[in-house]
């Protein structure tokens, strides 16, 4: 209860990247070992506590290996190993933690079910069975929205659905303009850019127009060329980024979004101090360099 | 709404003609002679379609023609899939014969209109993540007939995007099938690889549900488990929104259902270890991990002895590598060396 209230409530989850801006000095390093490495655990949001109802069964499972059987140990003993490959090198993304959570499902369950069966004790076994997976869903559901305090999901199943199947016509290859739900993307396609767009790690630019971008990625500062990842604000003041992404990028506009302009705090300023904001949406921003 | 309507039938279609193509190659496998379980025959059928993608992946490999080659596999996936039909059916409804509670056709409802529902999000609903949207670029590629990451190239010149996946392509090539048969009905919008993501969530919890059903042999205890599975807010959004996530861990646990089940395989369990090892492997590279993980522990404890128990091995690891684990060599021999990088 204490590693669930300090986790739910100090820490603030914001979004899936957690542990991945944490590790970058970026986020509450307490983050980075609550929700990443340790992420099984106390990232209630994704596991609820599944991962604490597997103690028991480990635990079992070492004391009784003769019982249990070989492949049965060999599969607990995988887990354990995976969870901890998990932890050391997948930590940063959540959904690497979701892999685990249909096997624990099963192994919990079962155990629990053949513990119950074999309790003669117990009148009805199954009902019990029933009310535990009832009652553990509940909680599980609980103590995961409790926990959980990103909007981003939540804005994307309630998101207004368009009428809307084929924008790309896949024969044409060309995309129907101001057919997405993005405002800045409709823009784009609406509007006759000259230039190129400067990309910060979203792809989906490339997706809805057909536009050619210089695509960024803003956590290790470099754009990606044909001549291999160029560092963009490296050994370069404001004023000679701006100038090099105009002239020698020939990108007068950037496409971004909060959450992308967070990976890199400079690169979020240059573009509140030299660029102004042309459109916005639920998702993403487009900027302009500010004409002097 | 008619478009929709259209659309969700074709969806239905497709995906039924890839089961029932699977399904008549498992009823003619030798496979057959081996089980006749419920939950085998489904993992089987769930595997073909990324088995597909393996022989879609070589045939590009070796530069034949995109068109050419999503247009033959069509044509072949379809007719086969038309031609089972019924033997599909058959199979169908001998399932539903043995269903005599409510709990199990309430089950077996709210699966189907969970479905339903996929599909309907997967018509409508745009491409808005970024790992999806890089996925669909890779196989909006493959569709239109630039095949260059097939030989390794990542960085496409003509519009300056960078296809930064590590894993190896058999989601989007998977999706590029699907996508390639609804272009020709004037569909984009990839509905067919968001589709993956619901199709996939249905078979783990149907799967789970067969497996409970034969172990516990009460129909209520056999969708228990589903409660705790959809419990968790994270499995949630797995299910519903467009990811390689559903995939993935069916994939996985087919690894871990077979190595479990080893003593019901007999002679068949290497060759059939390394054939779902090596589609885990060509899903995601995490399942590489995993795939090395469980097949070393299972090495480990393994009855046999000596010479037989490498060569029975090295047969399984010929399979993984022949069945998915080829791109990872490639990748670190030619590529971008996709270990040394982050998953």
């Amino acid at each position: 209860m204490t590693a669930l209230f300090f986790s739910a409530y100090y820490l603030k989850v914001e979004g899936e990247v957690g542990a991945d801006l944490a590790l970058r000095g970026l986020d509450n390093p307490l983050k980075l070992w609550l929700h990443g490495y340790l992420g099984q655990f106390f990232h209630f949001t994704v596991m609820g506590f599944l991962s604490w109802l597997m103690i028991p069964v480990y635990i079992y499972v070492f004391l009784n290996g003769k019982k249990v059987g070989r492949p049965v140990q060999g599969v607990l003993l995988f887990l354990a190993l995976f969870g901890v490959l998990i932890a050391v090198k997948g930590f940063f993304n959540h959904r690497y933690i979701i892999t685990l959570l249909p096997v624990y499902t099963v192994i919990v369950f079962h155990f629990v079910g053949n513990f119950l069966r074999r309790n003669t004790a117990v009148p009805n076994p199954y009902i019990l069975l029933f009310g535990f997976a009832v009652f553990t869903s509940i909680s599980v559901l609980t103590v995961s929205f409790v926990t959980h305090r990103t909007d981003s999901d939540w804005n994307a199943i309630k998101m207004k659905y368009y009428k809307w199947i084929s924008a790309r016509d896949h024969k044409k290859k060309i995309v129907k303009k101001s057919a997405t739900p993005f405002a800045t993307i409709n823009l784009l396609n609406d509007t006759t850019i000259p230039t190129s767009v400067f990309v910060n790690e979203l792809p989906i630019f490339y997706y809805y127009t057909n536009l050619k971008g210089i695509y960024y990625n803003p956590l290790y500062d470099f754009y990606y060329s044909a001549h291999g990842k160029v560092k963009l604000l490296e050994d370069r003041s404001d004023n000679e980024v701006v100038a090099y992404l105009t002239d020698s990028l020939n990108c007068r506009f950037v496409f971004t979004s909060e959450s992308k302009n967070s990976f890199n705090p400079r690169f979020a300023d240059i573009l509140q101090s030299r660029f102004d904001t042309l459109a916005k949406d639920s998702y993403y921003l487009l900027f302009v360099v500010k004409d002097d | 709404m008619i478009n929709i309507i259209v659309g969700i039938s074709l969806l239905l279609t497709l995906w039924l003609t890839l089961f029932s193509s699977a399904n008549l190659l498992c009823s003619n496998m030798v496979l057959r002679k081996i089980t006749t379980r419920h939950v085998d025959r489904w993992i089987f059928i769930a595997a073909f379609p990324v088995f597909l993608s393996v022989v879609i992946y070589y045939l590009l490999l070796f530069n034949l023609p995109a068109n050419f080659v999503f247009g033959v596999m069509a044509l072949l996936v379809i007719g086969t899939g038309i031609f089972g039909l019924p033997v599909f059916s058959r199979y169908i409804y001998s399932s539903f014969r043995h269903i005599n509670s409510r709990v199990e056709y309430a089950f077996i409802a709210a699966l189907s209109f969970f479905i339903l529902i996929s599909f309907f999000l997967s018509l409508i609903m745009p491409v808005y993540s970024n790992d999806l949207a890089e996925y669909v670029m890779l196989s909006r590629y493959f569709i239109d007939g630039n095949t260059q990451f097939i030989d390794g190239e990542r960085f496409f010149e003509n519009t300056g995007f960078y296809y930064i996946g590590l894993h190896a392509p058999g989601f989007p090539l998977l999706g590029a099938f699907g996508d390639w048969v609804f272009s020709l009905h004037n569909y984009g919008n990839a509905v067919f690889i968001k589709s993956i993501t619901g199709v996939y969530a249905a078979l783990l919890l149907f799967v789970s549900y067969l497996y409970f059903k034969k172990v516990w042999n009460r129909p209520i205890v056999a969708v228990m488990p589903i409660f705790l599975f959809i419990s968790s807010y994270g499995v949630i959004i797995s299910m519903v929104k467009f990811h390689i996530d559903t995939i993935r861990i069916f994939t996985i646990l087919a690894v871990v259902y077979v190595i479990l089940n080893k003593n019901r395989f007999s002679s068949l369990y290497y060759t059939i270890l390394g054939v779902v090892c090596g589609l885990a492997c060509f899903i995601h590279s995490l399942n590489v991990f995993f795939v090395f993980i469980l097949v070393f522990i299972d090495f480990i404890n393994s009855d046999l002895r000596g010479y037989n128990k490498f060569l029975k091995y090295f047969i399984s690891a010929l399979y993984i590598i022949g069945l998915g684990g080829i791109y990872y060599l490639l990748e670190l021999t030619f590529g971008s060396g996709w270990v040394l990088g982050e998953l």
